[in-house]
């Protein structure tokens, strides 16, 4: 009787979900609301290294937008030659996560701005000297006062490179183009993927806009994954937990978006992979607790590449065809 | 009043501005309340929604009925959003109280930490339903295994599905229980997989009802209430007190608004009193006729009236509104006069007299008071006029009053009596009267008094005590009511009038008994008057002439141009005076003096001509006498030097005109002094009249001798042909002044020295000429007594030539350089030599010739012609004697013989010498002479000319025709021959009258029996013409030059043949020389 109302229960759920649903995952769509001019500042400031101390280091310099919005190194290189506490994430499609950074410590990408800069393992400086450093320019300056009607602060600074990064999104990849209707924009194997990155489970998190990047997950459900991986378990390693102080959320990490996930050399927030099929064999084991056959995981790997959309700066895989 | 305007103004403004503050003070603060309190509400929903929202998808991940959590990103930025608004300055509730801000802070906290359980239960539910998704696989793969433990398996998966649904401790328990079954009995991995996958699903879904349970205990929902219902409190407490603010402004602002209405009132009534009285002022001002402004101390307009407006003639919509405004405006009228510093009067072009004045109030005002004084102006002018009639009358004017006292006289009265009106102010006109005066003052007074006016005459008395005439007109002055105030004397000094009349009387006298013909016409040229004088010179009675016009005097004198330029003179001078000559009434003329005057009316116009007549037969005469004694000299009758002027001037204008040459003698006796003085003035006299007889007798009628004046006479030879002419006189004179003069039986030797001039080459005026000639004069004198002396220095170098070549031709003659010439006759008939022509030839020994024509008028004046021609015709007898010989012919010989020569002896008695001398045969020799010496003399030239003739020798006239070419000379004296002139000749083929002329010569000749030899002939054409016309001989270039005696011999022989003469013919080879 329970199983039987457990199942209707389940099956109506699933049913449900069949007859009526919508994919969990949606095409990403060009963002309208964003101005030019701020844009234009966003990116110059994005690429200009006085952001950082001695002038060594800019936004771009990890987030390298024509490979995958991020570097391709499993920790990156940071100011004086000291190296990040955690694999820079890729910066396209940033928008639409839930908060940034791993551990969701920033609210959005305005707030975002702040933390590389003052981070003194990264651009390792503070807004007075960047403002003041900037304000020199009295071109940049002039152009401020043009588009914010004020003087350099770190308030407009965060703003412009905000609103440049709300433009990097990756549009037109073959998997939306598919969920749009286009059948012929993904072959058989990629459609199997999909099912499989369904049926496995691995979509219960990485779905959504941006197939990831909306919810926070425990790395870890099944077997202990730093006690497999080794090495001293740092502060980062904690996750979320840094930010609330729950014990809930003791190595619960932002789920990362797979948009460009087949562009990436490393994964996870410690860059301790650097291949995207020992990557979902990773997850496979400690997040779904089974194993995947090789073969799926090659259709999945295919699924995974048709995520990756076309953004003018992005030197996409797709571009040649 | 000004300033209470601007304060009311000030109010109402004031009044306004608050109603406007209250009413929008009144509408914002509710208008603020409410949207603050909208947006707090808002909010307030925004935020419920949101846990409501939260609310919904944690039912909604429970129930695995979110496929994706984007929406949840989206709640969560929502959420971020509403923080960041709640925690910022602009938070809706910024201004609300602490209590409620802590609430809201709580509920966001309750709410953040529904969120934060959310994102567990999303993850716990993920994990939940992947191992649920799981486990049914891993059953079936244990059903394939052929576990045993597949039934338990299953059993453990269905417990687990209902521990879900019916979560309690007992079926845990049998589920732990179980598990711990499995676990011990096999250690398969799929065993194991399920094992954990159990127990995760277990532990997940006690958290997860943990965490729900935790998430619906969260009293976000009362916190909210909480929070609303405090809110909603809060919003009444402030709708209360914002309602009492209200109140209060608008109790405060009425309390204000009446108090500024009150003040309002209060002014207005101020003001309103004021303009009462400013109306009042105003209605007063308008009545009145002065026009009145005021300029406040700021020189504004203040008030005015309307005669203000009037007087300045300003237009009230365009009235100046300062006092420089109107300042200007008043500047600009036609008449401006400052009368004083405050007052000026002004004429408008209107003509209206505006006097104005400009009073400086207490306060700095300028009082601006204008009246219209036109009419008094007028009134002024009138009498200005009046009295300027009066001062400036012509006639005196005096006011008395009723008794007579003086209390006006006028500046005439002053200047006629010479009394000046305060000498006579009081006193009667009494003290001007003379003792002589004839009037009757008693009579004036009657008759004034009774008519009110007399009119007669003073005779008074000046202050100088003259006497003056007065015409008189006295009238009497009423006032309205009809009484006599004062008495008016008009005088008007007649004195000149009577004057007048007594020289009116005084000049019909004058004019009835002048010697004077007087005659007036009207314009017309009507006689009007004549007086007796008129009568006794013209003989017409006053019966004859008035009324006819004065051209029954003329004369017919006097032409046209005469009475014409009368008029002119008249016309332009009003008078004319001239020698007229009329005709009598007896129709008898006579010379009268006549003086036109005309006489004009006022307007210019010509009224009438008086005409005054003298007889001047009379004087005529005297003046003719005048006259003579004025151009000629009194004691020898010759014209005086100044008619002698007068010709010299006529002259002038003659040889001008004709191209005349005259010559001026100034002649000079010598001794005449000596003569005087030795032998008295009468003996002077007498000698002076012999010489002016002498002179005359000597010169033309045509020229004139003048007495000069003293011993000088001068003689004008007009029109002459030859400046020998004058030379000629010039020696005459000389001659016969040097004659004795018989003077009182005394014999007088004088003598004369002249100088002469040529007019008009030598000068061009009378004067000159005289000087010039007296000047020659006095260089004859200088040359030696009883010479002539040209002034011009070309004639005196002619006549020291003619010395000069009288000298040299001496030595010619002395070294016998004269040579003669043969020039060829040819007859033409027989084209045989007739003869030839001697001529006398000069040459120098330089090899020149020097012409007969010069130097034998000087042979003939110095007399070396006497030997000249005999030697001539010695030579010439002797060349042409040997030539007949040589030739055997009988060439005829012609040789000149002058008047001169006549003159100085030579006769018949030295040519038969000189033809014995030579042999030539007398009748083969042709004796020359010219007309002139036929004119000489007649009879003694007739002697000699038959003495010569009588010698055998022939006489031929030379230059036939030139000279008084007289028949009867060529009948009376024995002439064989005649010569045409060359000049007849040479215009033979020209002129019809020469060949008429030589025609006439011709037949004369022949019928005389007398040869005709043409001279001068050139050409064949002359030639032919001479041979139609019968003439035989001729000479000629044509045929030959002259030519020494040798050349002639030669040119016979080539021309002629060998025999010469009649019998001799001309040679073939000259046949061409015959016609």
């Amino acid at each position: 009787m329970t199983l039987t109302r457990s199942f209707v229960v389940l099956m109506s759920v699933l049913f449900f979900k069949l007859s009526f649903a919508k994919e969990p995952i949606t095409p990403i769509v060009t963002p309208s609301h964003l101005n030019k001019e701020k844009i234009a500042l966003g990116r110059a400031l994005f690429f200009d290294e006085r952001l950082s101390k001695n002038n060594e280091i800019s936004c771009a310099s990890c987030h390298q937008l024509t490979t995958n919005g991020a570097d391709n190194k499993a920790l990156s290189d940071g100011v004086e030659g000291q190296k990040t506490s955690t694999k820079t994430p890729t910066v396209y499609n940033a928008v639409f996560n839930i908060r940034q950074t791993w551990s969701g410590a920033r609210i959005d990408l305005l707030d975002q701005v702040d933390a590389p800069i003052t981070n003194p393992k990264e651009h390792g400086t503070t807004w007075a000297t960047v403002i003041a450093k900037l304000s020199a320019d009295k071109e940049l300056a002039a152009k401020f006062k043009r588009i914010y009607h004020s003087p350099i602060s770190k308030q407009n600074i965060q703003h412009a490179i905000a609103e440049f990064e709300q433009s990097l999104v990756t549009v037109n990849a073959p998997f939306d183009r598919w969920l749009q209707g286009d059948q012929n924009a993904i072959d058989s194997k990629t459609k199997q993927g999909y099912q499989l990155f369904k049926r496995y489970g691995c979509i219960s998190c990485h779905q959504g806009t941006n197939v990831g990047g909306n919810m926070f997950s425990k790395i870890g459900h099944f077997g202990d994954y730093f006690q497999d991986r080794g090495g001293k378990i740092t502060e980062t390693d904690l996750g979320r937990y840094i930010v609330t102080n729950n014990h809930y959320d003791k190595h619960v990490f932002k789920v990362p978006s797979l948009r460009l996930s087949s562009l990436q050399t490393h994964f996870f927030h410690d860059g301790s992979q650097n291949d995207l099929s020992d990557a979902i064999r990773v997850m496979a084991k400690y997040q779904l607790g089974r194993a995947i056959p090789e073969q799926d995981i090659q259709s999945i790997r295919a699924f995974l590449t048709s995520l990756v959309g076309q953004h003018p700066e992005l030197t996409s895989p797709y571009e040649a065809e | 009043m000004k300033q209470s305007n601007f304060l009311s103004k000030i109010i109402n403004l004031a009044i306004f501005f608050l109603l406007i503050w209250v009413a929008y003070a009144l509408i914002s603060s509710t208008q603020d309340d409410n949207k603050a309190h909208q947006n707090r509400v808002q909010f307030l929903f925004s935020s419920n929604a949101v846990d409501a929202q939260l609310n919904q998808f944690a039912l909604k991940i429970i129930a695995a009925d979110m496929p994706e959590y984007d929406e949840l990103v989206t709640l969560t930025q929502k959420l971020d959003s509403l923080k960041s608004t709640v925690n910022s300055q602009h938070s809706p509730f910024a201004a609300t109280t602490s209590d409620l801000q802590q609430k809201i802070s709580l509920y966001f906290a309750l709410i953040d930490d529904k969120m934060l359980q959310l994102e567990r239960i999303k993850t716990a539910a993920s994990l939940m339903r992947n191992t649920l998704l799981y486990l049914p696989q891993l059953n079936k793969e244990l059903q394939l295994q052929g576990s045993k433990d597949a039934v338990l398996a299953q059993q453990l998966y269905s417990d687990v599905l209902s521990y879900n649904f019916y979560a309690d401790e007992v079926k845990l328990a049998e589920i732990q229980s179980k598990l711990e079954v499995i676990g011990d009995r096999e250690q398969s991995p799929l065993i194991k997989n399920l094992k954990q996958h159990l127990q995760v699903q277990l532990v997940q879904q006690h958290d997860l009802k943990n965490l729900y349970n935790v998430f619906v205990a969260t009293p976000s929902k009362p916190a909210f209430n909480a929070l609303n219902s405090n809110y909603n409190q809060y919003h009444l407490q402030k709708l209360q007190s914002s309602k009492e603010n209200r109140q209060l402004t608008l109790i405060l602002s009425a309390a204000l608004l009446l108090a500024l209405i009150i003040i309002y009132r209060r002014l207005n009534h101020a003001r309103f009193s004021a303009f009462r009285s400013g109306k009042l002022l105003q209605e007063a001002l308008t009545s009145i006729e002065e026009g009145f402004a005021l300029f406040d101390k700021n020189n504004q307009l203040v008030l005015s009236n309307t005669s203000w407006f009037n007087h300045h003639e300003i237009d009230p919509d365009n009235a100046p509104r300062t006092l420089e405004q109107f300042q200007t405006l008043q500047s600009n009228q036609l008449i401006n006069q400052i009368e004083s510093h405050n007052q000026t009067l002004h004429c408008s072009l209107a003509g209206k007299w505006i006097r104005t004045t400009l009073n400086q109030a207490l306060d700095g005002a300028m009082a601006c008071v204008s009246v219209d004084v036109t009419s008094f102006k007028h009134a002024e002018e009138t009498l200005k006029k009046w009295g300027h009639a009066i001062e400036q009358s012509p006639v005196s004017i005096v006011i008395t009053d009723t008794r007579g006292k003086i209390e006006y006289v006028n500046p005439k009265f002053e200047r006629i009596t010479g009394y000046q009106l305060e000498e006579v102010q009081g006193k009667t006109p009494r003290i001007l009267r003379s003792q002589v005066t004839t009037t009757d003052y008693r009579a004036l007074w009657q008759e004034l008094k009774e008519k009110g006016q007399w009119r007669g005459e003073f005779h008074n008395q000046k202050k100088n005590g003259e006497h003056y005439w007065e015409q008189a007109r006295i009238s009497a002055i009423k006032d309205q009511q009809g009484e006599v105030t004062h008495y008016i004397a008009v005088k008007e000094d007649i004195t000149e009038q009577k004057h007048a009349h007594a020289k009116l009387k005084t000049a019909a006298a004058v004019f009835n008994a002048t010697q004077e013909g007087i005659m007036t016409t009207n314009s017309e040229l009507e006689i009007t008057a004549i007086n007796p004088a008129f009568t006794r010179i013209t003989g017409y009675s006053a019966v004859d002439v008035l009324g006819k016009k004065p051209s029954i005097l003329s004369s017919g004198k006097h032409d046209k141009a005469f009475y014409e330029k009368m008029w002119q003179t008249l016309k332009e001078q009003d008078q004319w005076a001239s020698e007229i000559w009329n005709k009598r009434k007896d129709g008898s003329l006579y010379p009268e003096w006549l003086s036109i005057s005309a006489v004009r009316d006022e307007d210019g116009h010509i009224q009438q001509y008086i005409a005054v007549i003298s007889d001047i037969t009379e004087r005529k005469t005297q003046e003719e006498k005048i006259q003579y004694q004025a151009y000629y000299d009194a004691l020898t009758g010759l014209p005086n030097r100044s008619l002698l002027l007068e010709r010299i001037s006529q002259s002038l204008l003659y040889s001008e005109r004709y191209k005349q040459l005259s010559a001026l003698l100034f002649i000079d006796l010598d001794r005449f002094k000596r003569i005087n003085d030795t032998m008295g003035h009468e003996a002077g006299d007498a000698l002076l009249i012999e010489v002016s007889a002498r002179l005359t007798q000597i010169v033309r009628k045509s020229d004139t001798v003048s007495r000069f004046g003293g011993d000088e006479f001068v003689i004008l030879l007009n029109n002459i042909a030859s400046i020998e002419h004058s030379t000629t006189v010039a020696q005459k004179i000389i001659n016969e002044l040097s004659k004795p003069f018989m003077i009182h039986g005394f014999e007088i030797f004088s003598g004369a020295s002249i100088g002469i001039t040529l007019l008009p080459e030598d000068a061009d005026n009378a004067k000159e000429l005289l000087r010039l000639a007296d000047l020659a004069m006095y260089k004859a004198k200088e040359n030696g007594r009883n010479q002539f002396h040209f002034f011009a220095k070309s004639m005196q170098q002619q006549v020291n030539r003619r010395v000069e070549l009288e000298h040299k031709l001496r030595n010619a003659i002395k070294n016998q350089e004269l040579s003669l010439f043969y020039q060829p006759i040819v007859d033409t008939q027989s084209a045989s030599l007739y003869g030839v022509e001697a001529l006398m030839r000069w040459q120098l020994s330089d090899g020149s010739f020097i012409s007969p024509a010069e130097f034998i008028p000087v042979a003939e004046e110095s007399g070396l012609i006497s030997e000249m021609g005999e030697w001539l015709i010695k030579q010439a007898c002797s060349d042409i004697q040997s030539l007949n010989l040589n030739c055997n012919c009988q060439c005829m010989l012609s040789v000149n013989v002058s008047s001169q020569q006549y003159r100085l002896g030579f006769n018949a008695e030295i040519l038969s010498t000189i033809l014995k001398d030579t042999q030539f045969n007398a009748n083969l020799l042709n004796l020359e002479i010219t007309e002139s010496i036929l004119l000489d003399n007649d009879q003694a030239v007739m002697n000699w000319l038959q003495d010569l003739r009588a010698t055998g020798a022939q006489l031929a006239i030379d230059d036939f025709g030139t000279g008084y070419s007289s028949l009867s000379y060529l009948r009376r004296f024995p002439i064989n021959t005649i010569k045409i002139d060359r000049s007849f000749i040479s215009d033979l083929t020209a002129s019809e009258d020469s060949a008429v002329l030589v025609k006439a010569i011709v037949s004369m000749a022949d019928s005389l029996n007398l040869k005709v030899i043409a001279e001068g002939v050139e050409n064949k054409v002359q030639l032919q013409s001479l041979n139609d016309l019968g003439g035989q001989y001729v000479q000629g270039y044509f045929y030959a030059k002259p030519m020494p005696i040798e050349a002639l011999q030669t040119w016979i022989k080539e021309h002629i043949c060998r025999f010469c003469c009649k019998e001799s013919k001309l040679t073939e080879s000259t046949s061409d020389f015959v016609i």
